[in-house]
């Protein structure tokens, strides 16, 4: 499986906002934990829903959580 | 480890040994013996076994992972979940479609390749070497779709191990 060529801060983003953990980011954009660990393992493109989800909760744009890495795109 | 893949495991493991101990007694048996028994009502009798013995097994890997001070979990399924449910379901259903193409043209073949002076002894022979019965053929069915639950769990434990 190859990896996803989305870069993402949620791990930054999480200790900026009161060093949130995994499982309540998780109960906050209603997914599981294991989906948490995964994205920012950098091994599960989200959804563009559940993407700004997570923006949402950080107070910030998609773009500033999420970063694509593709070349010449 | 989430309980989806929890689930996962145990579903593959259980099909593994039952699978494995209905085939290996169906094909051992001899070719003449009488495979004419309740088939459907055995094979649903097995199916129940089959979920029983996962029940207990989902509730033996709680109770191991609380015991070793992890706390299991029970989220509800997720837009991952969904997803490697999803590809999951498309290798088994490559796999049971291969095999049923496999069955077929093993079907053909046995028939252009009859060797009625030299009858097999056992079914797994007879699978080989032909006649094949409706009996048999439902046999290779049901390996079929044995094969292809088990694609489904080993892919669903190789996407969430690996990612997707």
């Amino acid at each position: 499986v190859a990896p996803t060529l989305l870069r993402n801060q949620i791990r930054r983003l999480r200790f900026e906002h009161g060093e949130m953990t995994q499982q309540q980011l998780a109960v906050a954009v209603g997914a599981t934990r294991q989906t948490i660990i995964a994205i920012e393992a950098g091994k599960y493109a989200p959804s563009l829903e559940l993407a700004f989800r997570l923006a949402r909760v950080f107070k910030v744009g998609v773009e500033d959580v999420f970063q694509h890495d593709a070349p010449g795109v | 480890m989430s309980k989806h893949e929890r689930i996962s495991w145990v579903s593959l493991l259980v099909t593994l040994a039952i699978g494995w101990w209905y085939f290996s007694r169906v094909l051992g048996l001899p070719a003449d013996a009488n495979l004419h028994f309740p088939l459907a009502r055995f094979v649903t009798q097995l199916v129940i076994l089959a979920v029983l013995i996962s029940i207990a097994g989902e509730i033996a890997l709680r109770l191991v992972e609380r015991v070793g001070g992890q706390s299991p979990d029970d989220s509800p399924a997720d837009e991952r979940d969904a997803q490697i449910s999803l590809k999951a379901t498309r290798n088994a259903h490559g796999v049971l479609g291969a095999s049923v193409v496999v069955v077929l043209v093993q079907i053909a073949l046995l028939e252009r390749l009859r060797r009625p002076a030299d009858p097999p002894s056992t079914v797994l022979e007879a699978l080989g070497a032909g006649p094949l019965t409706p009996l048999l053929i439902a046999q290779l069915l049901l390996l079929a779709l044995t094969l292809a639950a088990l694609t489904a769990h080993a892919s669903r434990i190789v996407y969430y191990r690996r990612g997707v």
